[in-house]
C-alpha cells in the first residue's frame, strides 16, 4: 500500500464540540486499514450521563445486531441490545440514546455491530472514551537491564 | 548464591482457540479448550539484579538450558522475553514506552529446573489483569509460526525485524494517540512497518484470534518481501474492489488459512461480558454465497483461488492444484514483486505459471472463480482486468475518462490505469474534474510522482523524468461521491 493518496478517515476521527448541548461528538469511521470488519461508521455524541449513538451502514445489510456496553466502570442502563434483526440499505443510519453511569475518571462506551453483509456475517466494535483521567492500570514491572533493554515483566506461573 | 550453576526448564503459554459456528451464528474464545503450547525460539535469560548473565533461545518444544556464574548479592531471576531471534519478532507494550513483554521468576537455590508458564487469566466473565500474561506470547508464536513456515520451504528468505504492539490497554477507540492504546482496530501500519493488536477486555481482544494475527502478518510479508500497490480503504464481501485491494485483502485472508492450518477464519469480540464472533471459510463458499460478484475484483475470489492453489485438499473438477507454500512464496517474492504492472491477481498468477504450475489445472481453478486464463501481469486472458490497463501508444494522450461516483475510492469503478513507456524525457500528467480526483505514477511499485489536493473543481498535475524504455503506470483515482458517473479530462504529455 504505497500510494500517498490514502485518505485515512480512520486516522482523522473527528472530534468537535457542540457548545449548545455541552456534549462531545466523536466519530469512529469504518476503518481504512486493518483486519476485515463490518463496513459501518459509528458516531457518539457524548454527554455527562448519556450518549446519542448513530450507526451508518456503508453497505446493504440484514440481520443487524447492535449492542452497547461499558468498561472501566461505565455501566449502561437499560437494554444492552438496541437493534436486532433489521435490514438497512447502503447509506442508511439509525440513532439511539444510551444512558449510563460512569466513574469520575476515564471509562469507555462500547458499541458492537454485526450483520449479514453480502452473504456473510461481519462484525465491528467501536468504542468511545468518556471522561478524562489516567490510563487504566496495567500490571507488570518495567525494568531496564544494564545493557539498555527495557522489558515489562509479569509474574510467571510454573 | 555464588558460583556456576545450570538452570533449565520449559517455557509455555496458554493458547485459547477461537470458535465460530455458521449453523448457530455464534462463537467465542473457548477457554475450556485452552492448551499449553511451547514458546518456540523465544529468548530466555538469567539476570542478577539488572545485569544479564546468560541468554539463550528456547528449542521448538519450549525447552531451555542456561549455565551462568553468579558472583554478586543481587537477586537472581529468569525472564522469558517475548522476542525471537531468527526471524526477529518482538512484542512490545506500546502503552508502556515500548517495553518488551516478559514473564519472570526467581532462580531456585542452586539452579535446577524452572518452568515458566504464561496464563490466559480468564476468570469466567473477564480477565484477571495480574494473571493475564499469555497474550504477548500467543501473538509472538503466531507471528513466529508464520515466518517459520515460509523458512521451512524457502530458507533463504530474509525477514526484517518485526515489532508487534500489543497491550491490554489497546482498544477500538480512535480519539487519542497509539501510545495510549487508541488503535481503532488491529492493523499493519505500512508507514512504520509495525503491527498493532487490540487487547482490551470487554471490548475486543485479538491475541488468540490467530487468523487476525496472521492476516496482518500477511500484510507485513507483502510490504517487506513482496509488494503491495493497494490503496487501502474500507472493503468487504461482494465489493467490486480495485484489483490491487482485492488481491491484498484476499492474500491476507488466504495466508491466515495457509499458515494456521485451519481454513476457518474467526474474529471474536465482546459486548460487555458476553462474547461474540463471526467468521468465514477461506476455502469453501457459504450458502447463500458470500461472493456474489466473483472475479478479479473480489477479495473472496482471490482468497479462495489462492488457498485452493496452495492446499493439498482438492475438490473434484476445479481444484486439482496442490502447489504448497514454496510456490506461493516464489510467486509473491518474484513475479508479483517485480511486475511492471500493478500488484493484482494477474501478477501473482504470472508468478505461478513461471514456477511451473500446470496450466490446465490453473486455468480450471481460475475459471471456477470467474477469472479468465490470465497469461500476463497486465491481465491478458481476463478481459475485465486487461481493460483496466489502457496502453498509451503515443504521446500526447488527451481523453475524457469516466469514473463511478457511487462507489468508494478503492473500488474498481473509481480507478483507471494508463501504461506509458518512458522516452527519456519529462512526462506530465494532468487531470481536471468537477469532482475530487488524484493521480499517482508508479514504476514497479515505486511512486515517481503524484498530485492530490483533495479539492473539487480542480486540476491535478505532476511531472517526472522518465527513463527510456521503462514502463510506468499512471493511476487516476476518483473520490467523487455522486449518484452516477462523472467525467475527468485527462492528459499525458511530453515535450
Amino acid at each position: 500500500m504505497n500510494s500517498p493518496m490514502i485518505r485515512s478517515a480512520f486516522a482523522c476521527a473527528a472530534l468537535f464540540f457542540a457548545a449548545c448541548t455541552h456534549s462531545t461528538t466523536v466519530a469512529s469511521p469504518a476503518p481504512e486499514k486493518g483486519k476485515p470488519s463490518a463496513p459501518v461508521a459509528v458516531t457518539a455524541q457524548l454527554a455527562q450521563s448519556s450518549a446519542r449513538v448513530t450507526v451508518t451502514f456503508e453497505a446493504d445489510v440484514k440481520d443487524v445486531v447492535v449492542s452497547v456496553s461499558g468498561v472501566d466502570g461505565l455501566a449502561v442502563a437499560g437494554e444492552a441490545t438496541v437493534l436486532q434483526g433489521q435490514a438497512f440499505a447502503k447509506g442508511e443510519s439509525r440513532s439511539f440514546d444510551v444512558a449510563y453511569t460512569r466513574p469520575a475518571g476515564r471509562a469507555e462506551l462500547v458499541v458492537n455491530v454485526s450483520g449479514d453483509f453480502g452473504g456473510g456475517k461481519r462484525g465491528r466494535v467501536a468504542s468511545f472514551v468518556v471522561g478524562e483521567g489516567p490510563l487504566p492500570a496495567s500490571p507488570g514491572e518495567v525494568m531496564t537491564t544494564d545493557q539498555g533493554d527495557t522489558v515489562k515483566v509479569m509474574p510467571a506461573a510454573q | 548464591m555464588t558460583g556456576t550453576f545450570t538452570i533449565s526448564g520449559r517455557v509455555t503459554y496458554d493458547f485459547v482457540p477461537a470458535i465460530y459456528s455458521f449453523a448457530t451464528d455464534t462463537g467465542r474464545l473457548n477457554f475450556a479448550a485452552a492448551s499449553q503450547r511451547p514458546v518456540r525460539r523465544g529468548e530466555v535469560r538469567v539476570l542478577q539484579g539488572t545485569t544479564v548473565l546468560a541468554t539463550t533461545n528456547t528449542a521448538m518444544d519450549g525447552t531451555y538450558s542456561l549455565t551462568f556464574t553468579s558472583n554478586g548479592s543481587a537477586p537472581l531471576s529468569v525472564q522469558a522475553v517475548a522476542r525471537t531471534a531468527n526471524p526477529v519478532v518482538i512484542v512490545e507494550d506500546n502503552t508502556s514506552n515500548n517495553a518488551v513483554w516478559a514473564i519472570g521468576a526467581g532462580v531456585p537455590p542452586g539452579g535446577g529446573t524452572l518452568n515458566l508458564h504464561a496464563t490466559h487469566g480468564w476468570t469466567g466473565t473477564s480477565y484477571n489483569a495480574t494473571t493475564r500474561t499469555a497474550g504477548p506470547f500467543a501473538v509472538l508464536d503466531s507471528m513466529y509460526g508464520a515466518a517459520a513456515a515460509f523458512l521451512a520451504v524457502r530458507p533463504n528468505l530474509v525477514f526484517p525485524p518485526l515489532k508487534v504492539n500489543w497491550s491490554p490497554r489497546n482498544t477500538t477507540a480512535t480519539n487519542g494517540p497509539v501510545s495510549q492504546g487508541y488503535l481503532g482496530t488491529s492493523y499493519f501500519d505500512y508507514e512504520d512497518n509495525e503491527i498493532y493488536i487490540v487487547g482490551k477486555d470487554g471490548v475486543d481482544t485479538d491475541e488468540y484470534d490467530n487468523h487476525v494475527i496472521v492476516h496482518e502478518w500477511g500484510h507485513y510479508f507483502e510490504a517487506n518481501l513482496s509488494r503491495s500497490d493497494s490503496l487501502g480503504g474500507n472493503h468487504g464481501t461482494g465489493d467490486i474492489l480495485d484489483p490491487r485491494d482485492a488481491f491484498a485483502e484476499g492474500w491476507g485472508n488466504a495466508a491466515s488459512g495457509m499458515l494456521t492450518g485451519d481454513p476457518l477464519y474467526v474474529d471474536t469480540s465482546f459486548s460487555g461480558s458476553t462474547q461474540d464472533a463471526w467468521g468465514f471459510d477461506v476455502e469453501t463458499d457459504s450458502n447463500p454465497t458470500d461472493d456474489p460478484n466473483p472475479g478479479v475484483f473480489s477479495e473472496s475470489s482471490v482468497m479462495r483461488l489462492m488457498y485452493d492453489a496452495f492446499d493439498s485438499t482438492n475438490e473434484a473438477g476445479y481444484d486439482q492444484l496442490s502447489l504448497g507454500l514454496g510456490a506461493i512464496s516464489d510467486a509473491m517474492t518474484g513475479a508479483h514483486r517485480n511486475t511492471d504492472a500493478l500488484t493484482t491477481v494477474a501478477s501473482f498468477i504470472t508468478g505461478l505459471r513461471a514456477g511451473g504450475a500446470n496450466a490446465t489445472q490453473l486455468n480450471a481453478l481460475l475459471a471456477h472463480f470467474s477469472v479468465g486464463p490470465i497469461t500476463t501481469d497486465f491481465g491478458d486472458g481476463d478481459a475485465a482486468l486487461r481493460a483496466k490497463f489502457a496502453t498509451v501508444s503515443a504521446l500526447p494522450l488527451n481523453q475524457t475518462a469516466s469514473l463511478d461516483g457511487r462507489v468508494d475510492y478503492n473500488f474498481s469503478g473509481q480507478n483507471r490505469y494508463y501504461v506509458v513507456q518512458g522516452n527519456g524525457a519529462r512526462i506530465t500528467v494532468t487531470a481536471t474534474s468537477a469532482e475530487d480526483v488524484g493521480l499517482t505514477g508508479y514504476r514497479r511499485g515505486s511512486i515517481v510522482g503524484y498530485a492530490d489536493d483533495y479539492l473539487d473543481n480542480a486540476t491535478e498535475t505532476f511531472s517526472f523524468n522518465s527513463t527510456a524504455g521503462a514502463t510506468y503506470v499512471i493511476n487516476l483515482t476518483g473520490y467523487g461521491a455522486v449518484n452516477g458517473n462523472y467525467n475527468v479530462t485527462f492528459s499525458i504529455t511530453s515535450p
